[in-house]
């Protein structure tokens, strides 16, 4: 005999007990909250802008109006992101899907933790290219470094607390070895790092990327390794100082959605400024070669959010102007394949181009 | 289109429920089909010829069969249901009949057959037994065939059973197209259903999903691990699955019609063969009436009675989908089917006390269910080596840093509503019942309001997921 949903609801109308309010209120509260959300959903910019250029008939004008249009345009959408985001950082002490809360308000980007089976694939594909890039850039007569940053959970194990997956822990040591037998200079910036704690964070509490101080470090580890290749380095020279220490939001704050006092706190910052100090420069029709390019990912790339200019620090280090071809967001990859294809390199072909790869990119394809 | 989405809850809905409600009764068969068809088409536009193919073929024939006699009427019968197999066989399984074809080329040392994939639509499985089950039941004479396309083509488009089930009878419905009620209690009911469904799903399922992802992809699980993932997929599935039923259900009684229940407290089951009249019921008795009686049931003597059950069971679990680990899903099952049913005959089926029959059926639905929900053969015989240790104990440190304990604590609230609830005597969709005591039900109902707008705020704040039954 096939039971049916509602063969309770003539008892239901006989039973003189039965509370009436549930007649009513939950029909009245559903067709409530659809038809308010359904009213500010429709008047909302997300509803109100439509997809260009996709197909209707194989459902990717639905799907992209959907995905990218309707999801993220409902007004309701910051405050639920941040309801569950506090709600779970406050109940369970949990960042959002992206990171990993660590102690005393230390937050780590989840790319640094993750595994997959085909990570060896990966991390294998990834020295082949470095090497075929080595050798397309000795063809130009020019010389590959490698800056291999070392993964933050890494350098400050100490601040986690759930463990970095152990099939992880010879990565970075490994990945330096394979480069170093290829003859691609590779330092070992992780023992530099590991020494210099002492003089400050080198990376921020709150944010993926490192310090000013970081970056400063990793230049000077970096600028004998560039120096011991001969190159021709037109010389320069740079005054550094820093601004007022500020408070600083770094950007893995976005996976702890609650009240500044509430999370961690922010960083404090000094940032860095360097200013060339002699005549150089190139001025209104100088033809000045740079020796050294700096490609890269948004440790180094110019941007908005950059406070570290690694860029600046590694010119001063080498006391000699570097171009700057890194880009945010993108990974290593794909920063360098454009630049051996970009009108950078062809007008200004560098003796010496230091790859800048965090390590957390290795295992990620691009 | 999915239920648990912001284009359905405040686009289709309420377009969907006031212009149905502005309209005569004698036009809303026609609103239904109008809705149901742009819901499939939010999927894709391309595909909706073949939901309608599928009911115009059910419904010529069924006149066709109904005007027959004679040997003329089984002929018409087999052409119609090979039609119908044939469309499910070419978009569902073509592609791994192709790869498992191939892959046996390859292994004899030959050149593999170039094929390129095809897609398969939503809801097809569900609409071509629809059909079926309708051209059957006109075929028995068990009802008589509709003359009225419009009703039946609605019925098989019906947008809350369109494209993961329950699977129904056209039957069960037929009347309802003449005749429904529409009451203020109905639609509460309805309302308080879908709510229920929804929160299910969202603050259920979803959370635990992450869970189950990472837990199935380790490649060598610890005891720890895979026992958490297989506990965890069996809850998610559970909740993603009755979710959707009870949305179904819920959205039904909106409309004013009655469905079927499609679960009825299946973790407490004391024997597989109990399961299996309370999970996905719909199913079960789909598959009871149109492939095992088919097959001739437990008319043929004991030996074919056991293999009808079996084979009823592996052709169920194929349905779920073209993977050998779906066939072996269901082989698992009716070969326990078939087990129990022989155990019953020999009286060797001693009544067992309820601590030890539901843990005991509990561990044999665990070990299916990681074979349903592994990717591929080698993946679920992964996690069974997990679970009996043999890659360790502990968890593993890959899967450590993904284990939250919102994840845990959802497990926990999860298997508390599952064990719970039957206490009650009342389903945990059924919140809103007046059977239950009176202070518990409003009480139930006022805990339940909160919880739909939470979850509609999960739902914003997470990215897309799609019901787990939506790929079968």
């Amino acid at each position: 005999m096939t039971e049916f949903a509602q063969d309770n609801l003539k008892s239901n109308l006989d039973n003189p007990a039965a509370p009436s309010v549930l007649q009513w209120l939950p029909a009245a509260f559903l067709l409530g909250v659809v038809g308010i959300g359904a009213a500010l959903a429709v008047t909302s910019k997300g509803a109100r802008t439509f997809p260009v250029g996709q197909d209707v008939v194989t459902g990717q004008w639905m799907g992209t109006y959907e995905k990218n249009n309707l999801d993220p345009g409902v007004p309701w959408r910051d405050a639920s992101v941040n309801l569950w985001g506090g709600l779970n950082y406050r109940a369970f002490g949990e960042a959002r899907e992206g990171a990993v809360v660590g102690k005393d308000g230390w937050l780590f980007t989840s790319e640094e933790f993750q595994t997959d089976k085909t990570d060896a694939v990966e991390i294998a594909g990834k020295v082949a290219y470095i090497k075929q890039v080595r050798d397309d850039l000795a063809k130009d007569g020019a010389k590959l470094v490698v800056a291999l940053i070392p993964a933050k959970a890494r350098l400050y194990a100490e601040d986690l607390r759930a463990k970095v997956p152990g099939q992880t822990a010879p990565l970075y040591e490994a990945f330096r070895e394979h480069l170093s037998k290829a003859g691609i200079p590779t330092p070992d910036l992780l023992a530099a790092m590991r020494a210099a704690k002492v003089q400050g964070n080198l990376f921020f509490h709150t944010d993926t990327h490192w310090t000013p101080l970081g970056a400063e470090v990793v230049a000077q580890v970096l600028a004998p390794v560039v120096k011991g290749l001969n190159p021709d380095l037109p010389a320069a020279t740079y005054s550094a100082s820093e601004k007022p220490p500020v408070q600083r939001s770094g950007d893995l704050l976005r996976y702890v959605p609650v009240p500044e006092g509430e999370g961690p706190a922010p960083d404090t910052v000094q940032e860095g400024v360097y200013s060339r100090t002699d005549d150089g420069g190139g001025g209104l029709l100088g033809d000045v070669t740079l020796a050294v390019t700096l490609v890269g990912t948004s440790y180094s790339a110019p941007s908005q959010n950059n406070i570290w200019h690694f860029d600046g620090a590694l010119s001063k280090a080498l006391g000699t102007e570097v171009l700057n071809a890194a880009q945010e967001g993108k990974g290593p990859i794909i920063p360098m394949r454009e630049y051996l294809k970009s009108q950078e390199r062809k007008h200004n072909p560098p003796q010496v181009v230091v790859w800048e790869i965090p390590e957390r990119f290795l295992r990620t394809r691009y | 289109m999915v239920f648990s989405s912001n284009v359905f809850l405040f686009l289709f809905l309420p377009i969907f429920l006031i212009v149905y409600y502005l309209l005569p009764f004698r036009w809303r068969s026609g609103w239904i089909l109008i809705g149901s068809y742009a819901l499939y088409s939010w999927w894709r536009l391309d595909f909706l010829w073949l939901l309608a193919g599928v009911t115009l073929a059910a419904y010529f024939f069924a006149l066709a069969i109904a005007r027959s006699t004679g040997a003329r009427r089984f002929q018409l019968l087999t052409i119609a249901v090979t039609l119908n197999l044939c469309a499910l066989g070419y978009f569902k399984y073509a592609n791994f009949g192709i790869s498992s074809f191939n892959a046996a080329l390859t292994g004899l040392g030959f050149a593999p057959f170039s094929w390129t994939p095809i897609l398969l639509p939503i809801g097809l499985s569900f609409f071509i037994f629809h059909a079926i089950s309708y051209l059957v039941d006109i075929y028995r004479e068990e009802e008589p065939p509709t003359r009225n396309l419009l009703d039946f083509a609605a019925f098989i488009a019906l947008f809350p059973h369109l494209i993961a089930g329950p699977v129904l009878k056209y039957n069960l419905l037929a009347d309802q197209f003449r005749h429904r009620t529409y009451i203020l209690e109905k639609f509460s009911y309805g309302a308080t259903r879908f709510m229920t469904g929804f929160a299910k799903k969202v603050l259920i399922a979803d959370t635990i999903a992450p869970l189950v992802t990472a837990t199935f992809g380790q490649t060598n699980p610890t005891l720890f691990d895979s026992w958490l993932g297989a506990l965890a997929y069996t809850l998610q599935l559970y909740f993603d699955f009755s979710g959707y039923s009870d949305m179904a259900i819920g959205l039904a009684a909106m409309m004013g019609f009655k469905f079927p229940e499609n679960f009825n407290h299946p973790y407490i089951s004391r024997s597989i063969t109990e399961f299996w009249r309370r999970w996905h019921m719909s199913l079960s008795s789909w598959l009871r009436e149109y492939l095992y009686i088919g097959l001739g049931g437990n008319r043929k003597g004991r030996v074919r009675t056991y293999i009808n059950l079996a084979l009823t069971m592996v052709l169920g679990g194929l349905w779920h989908g073209a993977n050998w680990t779906f066939i072996l899903w269901g082989t698992w099952h009716g070969g326990i089917l078939a087990l129990e049913r022989r155990m019953k005959e020999a009286k060797l089926w001693q009544p067992s006390p309820a601590w030890l029959t539901i843990p005991g059926t509990m561990l044999l639905v665990i070990l299916g269910w990681v074979m349903f929900r592994a990717d591929s053969v080698a993946d679920a015989f992964r996690m069974y080596r997990g679970m009996i240790g043999l890659n360790g104990v502990s968890l593993s440190d890959t899967l450590a840093w993904q284990v939250r304990p919102s994840e845990l604590i959802t497990m926990l609230i999860a298997a508390v509503l599952v064990y719970v609830a039957p206490v009650w005597g009342q389903r945990v969709g059924d919140v809103g019942s007046r059977l239950l005591r009176p202070g518990l039900a409003v009480a139930a109902t006022m805990t339940l309001l909160p919880l739909f707008v939470l979850a509609i705020m999960k739902l914003s704040a997470q990215s897309y997921t799609p019901f787990l039954y939506f790929q079968f």
